[in-house]
């Protein structure tokens, strides 16, 4: 079910997008478009322990520790 | 003379071959920063996190491998410990990661463990990314597991009786490229826990059958301790939750400055649901400096079980006992925070190689319980100071 609402929403996302070629992508090449979680550890933290949501981030995500 | 010739042509291809591709593009680089954090909040919570990192990566191999260390001193004197006479406390949590990755041609994989310590806790982690580019790097697909194993108990308690959380979990989604200007990512986060959930310090006020509507939003702790009964039970919650999150990510380039825009949408078993969402406007204010407003809107509501005043349950044989699952933990009630802060980094050096670079992040957040005991607001201030640094 899950999956198949993921795929649903990235043929949608999808739809709008144009090939871009490489040599056209200079402005996506500067670091501030990566696409990663720009919150340090330390913010991160401070997050999953106000917040009672978790996920979003990359790779392993460690147990809080907050009991 | 025609030696002297051959020689002297030789070394200037060289030359101009190390000119075409300096040998520096060749080496793994290095990379270290070191990070001071701080926390302070209007609850009397202090926290300072220091933190040191490096990645050796060489991007023509396609290999990177990286570690973190950091250490949280944590000193607190909440309500919670007021209401419960509780001491206040200072404690200790070692933080130590690794990442590892590997690219061949569009494929790649990170793999990924920590290891978090503290008197009363130890979390073990681990987790594997693996990426493959398509259509000449419009679309990223990402395909994660990971697996965390963690002893909580109380600060002297002999470890055998120590309780054993499992979390399990899984991410997909891809990051694709809209136009020229815009890239975006969507994921899906699936979470399972499995084991001991609780807060071993909680204690929960108990009040009598039909008396906990009368408790008032952000009572006190004399008020509270008048009103409710003697039974004081330890926090109890389900010992599974599964937990689903769904984040989307764009990022749009307008002139010299990058809009950047998270939303995570989250539910779970517990019948938690929650809406996340993170703005910053990344601007280059000079050829050194990058300044970024920061915005963030976090609303949830509470799980199923929550009350703001547990009721005693009367039993058959008279007697008055706890509700099965109970809690104190305000994160799991309905709350609101809005979060507002600045960051900018500063290129300190000159030239195309080895910068360093010196960072800096305020924050502030306010943040409004609905139906807690206790309290009904919260105000609390990030800080963080960094130096950077790569040698090519």
């Amino acid at each position: 079910m899950t999956l198949r609402f993921l795929l649903i929403a990235l043929c949608a996302s999808a739809a709008g997008c144009a090939r871009v070629p490489p040599y056209q992508r200079e402005l996506l090449a500067h670091p501030t478009m990566l696409l990663v979680n720009f919150s340090g550890p330390a913010e991160e933290h401070v997050y999953a322990i106000q917040e009672g949501a978790i996920g979003g981030g990359s790779g392993a995500e460690g147990g809080c520790g907050c009991n | 003379m025609r030696l002297q010739l051959s020689f002297t042509l030789a070394l200037a291809a060289l030359l101009a071959l190390a000119s075409e591709h300096p040998a520096s593009a060749e080496r793994p680089s290095v990379t270290a920063a070191a990070e001071v954090a701080g926390y302070i909040d209007s609850t009397h919570v202090q926290v300072a996190s220091p933190s040191v990192s490096a990645t050796v990566a060489d991007e023509l191999a396609g290999w990177s491998v990286g570690g973190r260390y950091l250490v949280d001193v944590v000193s607190a004197a909440s309500v919670d410990i007021v209401s419960t006479a509780s001491p206040h406390w200072s404690e200790l949590r070692h933080v130590g990661s690794a990442e590892v990755s590997y690219k061949r041609g569009p494929a790649a994989v990170t793999a990924s463990g920590g290891v978090s310590h503290e008197p009363d806790y130890l979390s073990l982690s681990g987790g594997l990314v693996a990426t493959v580019e398509l259509l000449d790097k419009n679309l990223t697909p990402f395909l994660g597991v990971r697996y965390g194993h963690d002893d909580v108990g109380r600060t002297g308690m002999p470890k055998d009786r120590w309780q054993l959380l499992q979390r399990g979990g899984m991410q997909a989604g891809a990051a694709f490229v809209i136009n020229r200007f815009i890239v975006a990512s969507a994921q899906l986060d699936a979470d399972f826990e499995r084991g001991y959930l609780a807060k071993p310090y909680r204690y929960i006020p108990l009040f009598a059958p039909g008396s906990g509507a009368s408790v008032p939003v952000g009572a006190s702790p004399q008020l509270v301790n008048e009103l409710r009964l003697d039974q004081r039970p330890i926090d109890s919650l389900p010992d599974a939750r599964d937990r689903y999150a769904l984040t989307g990510r764009i990022a749009a380039r307008v002139g010299h400055a990058t809009l950047r825009l998270d939303e995570r949408i989250y539910t779970d078993s517990w019948g938690l649901w929650a809406s996340t969402t993170d703005a910053r406007v990344m601007v280059d204010a000079g050829p050194r400096l990058l300044i970024w407003p920061h915005l963030r809107f976090h609303a949830q509501s509470s799980v199923d079980f929550w009350q703001r005043a547990y009721e005693a349950v009367a039993q058959s044989d008279g007697t008055l006992a706890p509700p099965r699952y109970r809690t104190g933990d305000r994160e799991l009630s309905r709350l609101d925070t809005v979060t507002g802060g600045l960051g900018l980094k500063l290129r300190l050096t000159g030239g195309a190689h080895s910068p360093w670079y010196l960072t800096y992040q305020l924050d502030g957040a306010y943040t409004r319980f609905y139906d807690a005991l206790y309290i009904t607001e919260r105000l609390s201030l990030f800080s963080a100071l960094g130096i950077s640094g790569r040698w090519d």
